[in-house]
């Protein structure tokens, strides 16, 4: 109950809303204009410690390797093992841009490795790097086009199926979806890399699974007889699939934890990205869709009623005085003969 | 339907489903007898480098070298030339720089020249350039230490070892004639004021009959060109050694000759490959439209061998894959109990619509491939997407014919009446994501349109799911039932009284 009151309130405020979800996404942009995006360490500058073997090495030799490596640098943000066909290998561990590898502790690590590895050449070695590509800035616009087109899309169909403020109220949903996701992250300056587009992906289709349980029961609502006398904002806070929407989200969130907990490190910044767009969409298509959706509603149906209306009369317009002495002489004549 | 026909289908339906599954699904082993290894479809995905690992090697500028590199040549000297080659280089991080002067790399005093500056800077956005065409999911270019490269792509690619060397080219595009004893560079293009981009426009590929062709768009200097030497080439049908013409870049033939029938006005089409191998024929066609729009570079690479380029995997390894389908696993089961616990039969049949899903989706993922189809973290998005859109909505069907029943209809009318109430707006909201996943399948670039495609195969198998299979499924098993009551779990009150 109380749920259905708090639910009810944020619908009943649909330009409040707006001007919030608004000043989120513009402040969004501002910072990601200004300062980017903030790039995951395997897609931002680094410095990299590499080992290299001259031979080939067993599991349990590069265990080995990692274990004294950890003994005197442990502060890595990840370790890449690359292997030459049969030859020789290499372990790349990378680290802060602005680490620091003392000369001393470097040579101890490599007289640490020399001693465990007596057969092999080992090599250590450090390097700065710099990645060129790390959000290409067309990959990321033709994203966002992609996104809109999504939304556009999304407007056009439900627009003719259902009428312009169902569509439109849909499309808003999606777009304040897509372009608050990209706000949160932006804003909380959560890291990222390349597949940051595919969870911008996954919130617009999140925001129109969660949107159609809702307008789906504003559609049956309108054909439904008992129904009848209410008016759209009673209709609206009646037909918002809050259940519907709580399991899919439970269910959906569920499955990314799960994902997220026994699959890898790279799923695993994936499932939280998508946590996070998930609660974002949810709110889109469950508070803010409803919400906008009143207004148009409003007046669409004041348009509609416009044209509709039985005794639709011309506004007045001034005639010249001799029409109107003629018309008079008319409208007698008619009523004698009458 | 009667029931011995309803069982029956009910029987073929679940060993049909059962035999897919374990296509889809059963893990890999040994068929004993023979050295081949059984693998199921969804350990032939191709991955991408997040799940998959991948390939990557070094460019290095002639004159510079890695400090691997330097100890090893300095062991080879004789004492007394050690310290002459140590006093040659100078350090850079972890990099040596050559202070000869031939190499236009250092001056003796190990000041780096501005214009080797300047062209490596160059060489370094047209590197990124032709790897971005190429249309990786995911793949890296980065500068080490100001003066190398390191390029990682996908392990997908199973051409990464020849597009790895193909795009460390550095030489400037032209076009020679002759046989495949010598070539010699045009005449045409040895005068002063030749230039390349005056007889070409560009380069594509194509494909047709099966073969995928290399695609030459020459400009009307180009034809004129090309017309005046035709009638010296050699036909098709010529022995090894006829005359053809070859487009290379530096001193890399790029593809195979040109003989006059590939000749046709202003467009040259060079048959290169089978089909299959497009890959390898937009490789060519990359490496040459860059070499035409950026010209040649100033300095050359070290020669990249095949034993230069290092696999890596990705971080776990193979158990990284593995964890993945455990993870799956438990959401797939999660998601086929739950519904039976609570919703009885019925929640059978959204099981078996659940593992027809996975089977449609993971034989087409594992299928449609040749590279276009890496399977990356956003094609599992998209997977549980999908799969998750499909349990809701067989539960809002189930929704939807309890509502009907418990206005006192029969059990067959709530079915039908259900369905029918949940068939439009279901046919809508695919058509919107369908609509929305080709729109981004066009406009994405690399890994999201990958993604996009996907997720088109996930929302179309989805709705047929959905729209069709769960209804026919629901309606086997529903005639094969003894009492439609228990099917669904509902509870009748009047039957309650009785």
């Amino acid at each position: 109950m109380m749920n259905k009151k708090l639910t009810n309130r944020l619908i009943g405020k649909p330009f409040l809303l707006t001007l919030l979800l608004s000043l989120l996404v513009v402040a969004g942009i501002v910072v990601s204009a200004v300062f980017g995006l903030n790039k995951a360490a395997t897609a931002d500058d680094r410095q990299m410690l590499t080992v290299s073997m001259d031979s080939f090495v067993y599991e349990t030799q590069l265990e080995k390797v990692e274990e004294i490596v950890d003994k005197h640098f442990d502060n890595y943000d990840y370790s890449q093992q690359g292997a030459m066909s049969g030859a020789s290998q290499e372990i790349s561990y990378s680290f802060a841009p602005d680490e620091i590898f003392d000369d001393t502790a470097l040579n101890a690590l490599r007289a640490e490795l020399e001693k465990a590895f007596p057969d092999f050449e080992i090599r250590v070695s450090v390097s700065s790097e710099r990645v060129v590509n790390a959000f290409p800035m067309s990959y990321l616009v033709r994203a966002l086009i992609a996104g809109a087109v999504f939304c556009v899309l999304a407007f056009a169909y439900t627009s003719a199926r259902h009428g312009l403020a169902t569509g439109s109220a849909v499309s808003l949903g999606m777009w304040s979806a897509g372009a608050l996701t990209f706000a949160v992250f932006a804003l909380t300056r959560i890291p990222v890399t390349t597949s940051f587009t595919y969870v911008l992906f996954f919130a617009l289709i999140v925001s129109a699974i969660a949107s159609s349980f809702t307008f789906r029961k504003i559609g049956e609502s309108y054909k439904s007889e008992a129904d009848k006398e209410l008016t759209v904002e009673d209709r609206t806070q009646k037909s918002v699939a809050t259940k519907e929407i709580l399991v899919f989200t439970v269910a959906s969130a569920i499955a990314l934890v799960l994902l997220g907990a026994i699959a890898t490190h790279a799923m695993r910044m994936v499932a939280l990205w998508s946590l996070i767009a998930l609660g974002v969409s949810v709110f889109s298509a469950w508070i803010f869709a409803p919400s906008i959706f009143v207004p148009l509603k409003k007046l669409s149906d004041k348009k509609a009623a416009n044209r509709a209306r039985y005794d639709y009369k011309k506004e007045k317009k001034v005639k010249p005085a001799k029409q109107e002495k003629q018309e008079e002489t008319a409208d007698e004549n008619a009523s004698k003969e009458a | 339907m009667g029931k011995k026909k309803s069982t029956a289908l009910m029987v073929l339906l679940t060993v049909v489903i059962a035999v897919l599954c374990a296509i889809t699904i059963f893990p890999s082993f040994a068929i004993p007898g023979t050295v081949e290894i059984w693998n199921p479809a969804i350990m032939q995905f191709d991955f991408g480098s997040d799940l998959g690992g991948g390939q990557y090697a070094y460019y290095y500028p002639e004159g510079v070298m890695s400090e691997s590199a330097f100890e090893s040549e300095k062991e080879l000297k004789k004492e007394e030339d050690k310290q002459e080659f140590v006093d040659s280089y100078k350090k850079h991080g972890s990099l040596y720089l050559s202070k000869d002067e031939d190499d236009g790399i250092c001056n003796d005093k190990g000041e780096v020249s501005e214009d080797f500056k300047k062209e490596f800077n160059r060489f370094v956005e047209v590197i990124s350039a032709r790897y971005a065409e190429k249309g990786y999911s995911d793949y890296q270019v980065v500068v080490v230490d100001d003066y190398a490269l390191r390029v990682e792509i996908p392990a997908s690619d199973l051409n990464g070892s020849g597009v790895i060397q193909t795009f460390a080219y550095t030489g400037e595009l032209t076009i020679k004639s002759g046989t495949s004893e010598a070539y010699e560079v045009l005449e045409e293009l040895t005068k002063k004021d030749a230039k390349i981009t005056d007889y070409i426009e560009g380069f594509s590929t194509t494909t047709q009959y099966d073969v995928a062709y290399l695609e030459v768009e020459l400009t009307a200097k180009g034809e004129k060109l090309i017309k005046d030497i035709k009638s010296t080439l050699s036909g098709t049908d010529s022995a090894e050694g006829g005359t053809g013409l070859i487009f290379t870049v530096g001193d890399n033939q790029i593809g195979y000759p040109v003989f006059k029938e590939y000749i046709d006005g202003d467009t040259i089409m060079i048959p290169e490959a089978q089909d299959s191998d497009l890959a390898t024929v937009e490789t060519y066609a990359i490496i040459l439209n860059s070499a035409l729009e950026n010209g040649g570079f100033e300095f050359k690479l070290s020669p990249i061998g095949a034993s230069d380029i290092r696999s890596f995997e990705a971080v776990h390894g193979d158990i990284g894959t593995l964890l993945l389908y455990i993870a799956f696993a438990v959401i797939l089961l999660a998601l086929i109990i739950l519904p039976i616990v609570r919703q009885g039969r019925y929640g059978v049949v959204n099981a078996y619509v659940v593992l027809s899903y996975l089977i449609i989706t993971g034989l087409c993922f594992a299928f449609i491939s040749d590279a276009v189809f890496e399977f990356t973290l956003g094609s599992a998005l998209v997977f549980l997407a999908g799969l998750l859109l499909v349990c809701a909505l067989n539960n809002s069907f189930y929704q939807a014919i309890k509502k009907e029943f418990y206005l006192g209809k029969t059990v067959e009318s709530s079915v039908k009446t259900g369905y029918k109430k949940c068939l439009f707006p279901t046919v809508d909201l695919y058509a919107i994501l369908a609509l929305g996943a080709i729109a981004t399948a066009i406009i994405g670039a690399a890994g999201l349109q990958t993604v996009a495609l996907q997720a088109l195969i996930c929302f179309v198998t989805g709705a047929f799911c959905n729209l069709l299979w769960t209804f026919a499924v629901n309606f086997v098993f529903l005639s094969a039932s003894k009492n439609k009551y228990k099917y669904f779990r509902f509870v009748r009150e009047d039957d309650d009284d009785e």
